[in-house]
């Protein structure tokens, strides 16, 4: 029998989420309540507002496969990413699998926010993962994401122990929220002491999503606030790349 | 780059104009030589013009020469079509598409010198009385366009450029005398022979008296000249003007030279569009190769010479009729220019300048030259790609991208050995090509696809007259099956294809008669033949090309019927055709179900299934018909004729309402490709490129993402790679630029899937909010062309 999942949306030949030409398939369902969060559709794992459908993991593959000559020649692959990769562990593991053995490069995207067995399942099956530290201070990530950041950091700090594959740090830059020296040099600090991580990709917020809001009828504090400026993208930068990491933004 | 842009400057301000010169020195001469074989007062016409006709040189001009009198002239072949001229005396100046100005005087002149000889005389009067009945109707319902031959020259041809560079025409007279030695005119046939080459000969000459005088231009010019750096140009242009093409040319100056006065020439000749100048990446590169080791040319000088070029590739303007105009717009000289592919060898025949042939576009950005890329996805080396991308990147629709695999494939399709056939070069828009080798004609009919779909729906009606005009092929609501309603679509497009190929045959009879001796003494065959190029004298022929037009609707309607009436039963096939009947006015709930049909370009099975057995289907029944010069052709390339033709036809279960647009080439229709460039690849992959010989052409929005960074543009060069290991013949991009998104903040409907992408998320932009549209808006860049 094949696993089933519940899929948001299948994106293709993206270039933004990984190397070369990716299929990138976003699952419903997230157990963080980040603020400022982009994509407010993807947070339930069920279907509502008819966002999302039911798929096989069979058919995900059926789609992934189409892409096959694209891959091949980008270096691209496939992004499993969210909403919460994690909270369908098994559906993303067979599809993980399915494309190892069709020789396709595979990555996840993932707030890290899961079981650690979980992810553990994940990592045989896994080129790439992009995990998110969204703050260093974890009283202020409960405040914005209703969490505190121990488990996700805990869980970095215990893949980058046993992961062959690349883990890269992405930062989501939010006005209000992270944007500031002292968190920059707290994630750097993190990083370092890792010892593991390829490269951190800054992802300057972006109000693509203010509409779905507006749609869906909720309440949203960040109608008014700004895409970050260059310069405050390049400050935050530049800390961290003094601390000897590559950065992507 | 001072003088290039003020050359630009000087064209892109100058407004075209008629220009009856030519018509008038042509005239006169046809009077004197009234009793000569037609082949003979063909030649002494232009030998005629070419000692008559007025020679310009412009200021700061390096290259030089015109067909006409006139900069921007449209110029009239009477032979051809003046009836044109005549239906259109008051209107030409101010009509909507490709107006040329016509001044009282000119009108005067035409009525009084020109109609009176050349009435009853013409090719388009000659079809007019000839076309067949069925083929007729079609023609005149807006089924099929098929006047396109009978009312200018034929170009779609690429001449033996290299020959008349390499060789010079006094070597290429030697030829013809040694061939005209061997015949004997007591022999039957050899008397007509005999006066066939002599009419090559005078042409000839004709091209060396025309080149002599703007040598003496030149001469005249510099010695009245005050400026001594321009004089001295001008000496050198006399010097070049003095010995090419007569000669064999001794350096890349001359070289481009010798090009362009063959090219005005064969253009004098016949008002055609589509001389191509094919492969100058290749035949010029010795020269190139030559000058720059030698130390007489630096890449800067070769490069003004190129951009000085480009802009006289850009002077001439294709006159033709209001409707031919409609179907491609633009005064469309389609003088198609082509670097990299292969050598003959096989091997990567990419060169320095094959990249600075690429900077003069980049350069002049102006509608001409028609650059093409072959690109061998094996052979061609990164830099090349990257280089082909950073010109996509300007915005300019430049270059066509072919994949140079499947311009082979449909070369040796046409008869082509493999041998010959690597040295394709495109032709045209997207057609496929052999320098001095190889007569064809691309677009001698276009077929409205959607007129096909309307006949099955109703009956063999055409809905617009309301005239039955095709075959009955059964009330659609008694069709119990899928199958029943395939087979009628299949039957309609058998009937306006086999209509089609009666009109090309007429047409094929009646230019036996168009003699062109100056294009014809670059092609081998024709002097050994002795028979001309309209007659079959070169090395390879090939059927005339009947071109598919709406192909997306096609498909789209065929897999709406497919899904709502016998898949899903959403609806009947009563209830479907009372809703296109009515336009989906009042029956707003069906033409949901018709937008919401599966659509070609998503890279579906529903959708790639039938593209590949109705494409299939289509080139079996294009190629079942011969004609005297061969097996008729198949090509899908519309230059502007999805807009005319889609004003003849009502709604379609497409969900597409009358009187709109059909989709262009292989492109998905607007607004219903929703998976990004990828699935429009794989969608276009399914209809199989190579049998149509006469080329496919697929036009593909480009993200703002994909230009932005180096990432992007190396996943560009991964896409067009892609796109070759999938058999994908042509593409063209449009970026997607400022104007671009304004247009889909005012019109989303037609711009649904246009995607705009970030990390980890992408929008469809006409969902986006106002406020967040325009802020995208804003940080887009402008681009475009100045035609």
């Amino acid at each position: 029998m094949s696993e089933r999942g519940t899929v948001l949306r299948i994106e293709k030949t993206s270039i933004h989420d990984g190397d070369g030409l990716r299929t990138v398939v976003f699952l419903k369902g997230c157990p963080l309540k980040c603020k400022w969060c982009s994509t407010p559709e993807s947070q339930c794992v069920d279907i509502e507002h008819s966002y999302g459908n039911i798929m096989t993991a069979d058919e995900v593959i059926k789609e992934i496969s189409k892409d096959e000559i694209f891959y091949f020649h980008s270096g691209g692959g496939i992004t499993i990413s969210g909403g919460e990769p994690l909270l369908q562990t098994d559906f993303t593991s067979k599809i993980l699998q399915e494309s190892k053995i069709r020789g396709i490069n595979t990555a996840i995207e993932t707030s890290m926010f899961g079981n650690f067995s979980d992810i553990k399942k994940l990592l045989p099956h896994l080129d790439t993962i992009y995990a998110d530290i969204k703050h260093i201070n974890s009283d202020i990530h409960k405040e914005f994401t209703a969490s505190g950041n121990e488990l996700i950091l805990d869980n970095i700090k215990s893949v980058s122990e046993i992961f062959n594959g690349n883990i890269i740090i992405r930062v989501p830059l939010i006005p209000t929220f992270n944007l500031n020296i002292e968190n920059a040099k707290g994630i750097a600090k993190f990083c370092n002491e890792l010892n593991k991580i390829s490269m951190i990709e800054l992802l300057p917020y972006h109000r693509l999503g203010v509409d779905t809001y507006r749609k869906l009828g909720l309440g949203y504090d960040f109608f008014d606030v700004k895409t970050p400026s260059c310069q405050e993208v390049e400050e935050f930068a530049n800390i961290i790349t003094k601390s000897g990491f590559k950065v992507l933004f | 780059m001072k003088r290039i842009e003020f050359l630009k400057s000087r064209v892109l301000d100058t407004k075209p104009e008629m220009d009856l010169e030519n018509a008038l020195i042509m005239t006169k001469s046809f009077k004197e030589t009234a009793g000569e074989p037609l082949c003979i007062q063909k030649a002494k016409a232009f030998y005629r013009q070419c000692n008559e006709k007025t020679v310009t040189i412009w200021d700061k001009e390096l290259i030089v020469g015109c067909s006409g009198s006139k900069m921007r002239g449209g110029i009239l072949c009477a032979d051809t079509c003046w009836s044109i001229l005549d239906n259109e005396l008051d209107t030409i100046s101010t009509r909507r598409y490709d107006p040329f100005r016509l001044t009282d005087e000119d009108k005067k002149v035409f009525l009084a010198k020109i109609k009176p000889f050349w009435q009853g005389r013409s090719s388009l009067e000659a079809w007019y009385k000839q076309i067949p009945e069925d083929t007729k109707s079609l023609r005149d319902c807006g089924v099929i366009y098929i006047d396109r031959k009978a009312v200018r020259g034929f170009g779609e041809t690429t001449a033996g450029y290299s020959q008349v560079i390499n060789e010079g025409l006094l070597s290429i007279c030697k030829d013809i005398e040694l061939r005209r030695s061997k015949l004997d005119v007591t022999i039957p046939g050899d008397y007509e022979k005999d006066r066939y080459l002599e009419s090559m000969l005078i042409s000839a000459n004709g091209i060396i008296r025309l080149a002599e005088r703007y040598g003496e231009e030149a001469k005249r010019l510099a010695d009245q000249e005050q400026d001594l750096s321009r004089k001295s140009e001008l000496l050198e242009i006399a010097d070049v003007c003095s010995h090419v093409p007569k000669y064999p040319a001794r350096n890349f100056r001359e070289a481009l030279q010798s090009l362009y006065l063959y090219q005005i020439s064969i253009f004098m000749e016949q008002n055609a569009a589509s001389y191509n100048p094919g492969r100058m990446d290749q035949y010029l590169y010795p020269y190139y190769k030559k000058d720059i080791e030698s130390g007489i040319l630096t890449e800067d000088f070769a490069q003004e010479l190129l951009n000085c070029l480009w802009i006289k590739f850009s002077e001439p303007c294709l006159f033709q009729d209001a409707q031919t105009a409609e179907f491609a717009a633009g005064y469309p000289m389609f003088q198609n220019v082509c670097v990299g592919g292969v050598d003959k060898h096989g091997k990567d025949a990419v060169n320095p300048l094959s990249f600075q042939i690429l900077q003069a576009t980049i350069d002049t950005q102006l509608y001409q030259p028609s650059l093409s890329v072959r690109y061998s996805l094996a052979k061609n080396p990164n830099l090349f790609l990257r280089k082909v991308v950073e010109l996509i990147k300007l915005g300019t629709g430049f270059p066509a991208f072919h994949n140079d695999d499947g311009g082979i494939k449909m070369l040796m399709n046409k008869g082509i050995p493999l041998k010959e056939a690597l040295d394709w070069n495109p032709c045209g828009c997207v057609e496929t090509n052999l320098e001095g080798k190889l007569r064809h004609y691309t677009a001698l009919a276009d077929i409205n696809l959607g007129s096909i779909i309307e006949f099955v729906t109703c009956n063999g009606k055409n809905k617009k007259s309301g005239l039955t005009i095709a075959p009955k092929t059964g009330d659609p609501t008694d069709f119990k099956a899928f199958d029943e309603f395939k087979n009628a679509v299949k039957s309609q497009i058998s009937y306006c294809i086999k209509a089609a190929v009666k009109g090309s045959h007429v047409i094929d009879e009646i230019c036996l008669d168009r003699f062109v001796p100056t294009l014809s003494l670059s092609f081998k065959d024709c002097i050994e033949k002795c028979i001309d190029y309209a007659r079959g004298g070169a090395k390879y022929n090939t059927g005339n090309g009947i071109i598919l037009i709406g192909v997306a609707d096609l498909i789209n309607s065929i897999s709406a019927v497919k899904h709502i009436v016998f898949d899903t039963r959403e609806a009947t096939m009563e209830e479907l055709i009372n809703a296109v009947n009515a336009d989906f006015v009042g029956f707003e709930e069906i033409h949901k179900l018709c937008l919401n049909a599966p659509k070609y370009g998503n890279d579906e099975d529903i959708t790639n299934e039938i593209a590949g057995e109705f494409f299939t289907f289509i080139a079996d029944e294009v190629e079942s018909y011969e004609s005297k010069f061969g097996r008729m052709t198949p090509g899908i390339l519309p230059v502007s004729g999805n807009t005319p033709f889609g004003m003849e036809v009502g709604a379609l279960p497409s969900g597409r309402k009358a009187g709109k647009p059909l989709a262009d080439g292989i492109s998905p229709s607007g607004g219903t490709d929703f998976e990004g460039a990828g699935a429009v690849l794989k969608s276009a992959a399914s209809i199989p490129h190579e049998r149509f010989v006469q080329g496919t052409l697929l036009n593909m929005k480009i993200e703002p993402d994909l230009l932005e960074s180096e990432n992007g543009i190396t996943q560009l060069m991964s896409l067009l790679k892609s796109m070759c290991s999938l058999g994908v013949f042509h593409v063209q991009f449009n970026v997607i630029d400022r104007e671009t998104l304004i247009k889909a903040q005012e019109n989303p409907e037609q711009h649904k899937g246009l995607l705009i992408r970030v990390a980890g998320y992408t929008a469809y932009f006409t969902e986006l909010g106002k406020d967040v549209q325009d802020e995208i808006i804003g940080r887009t860049s402008h681009s475009g062309i100045t035609a």
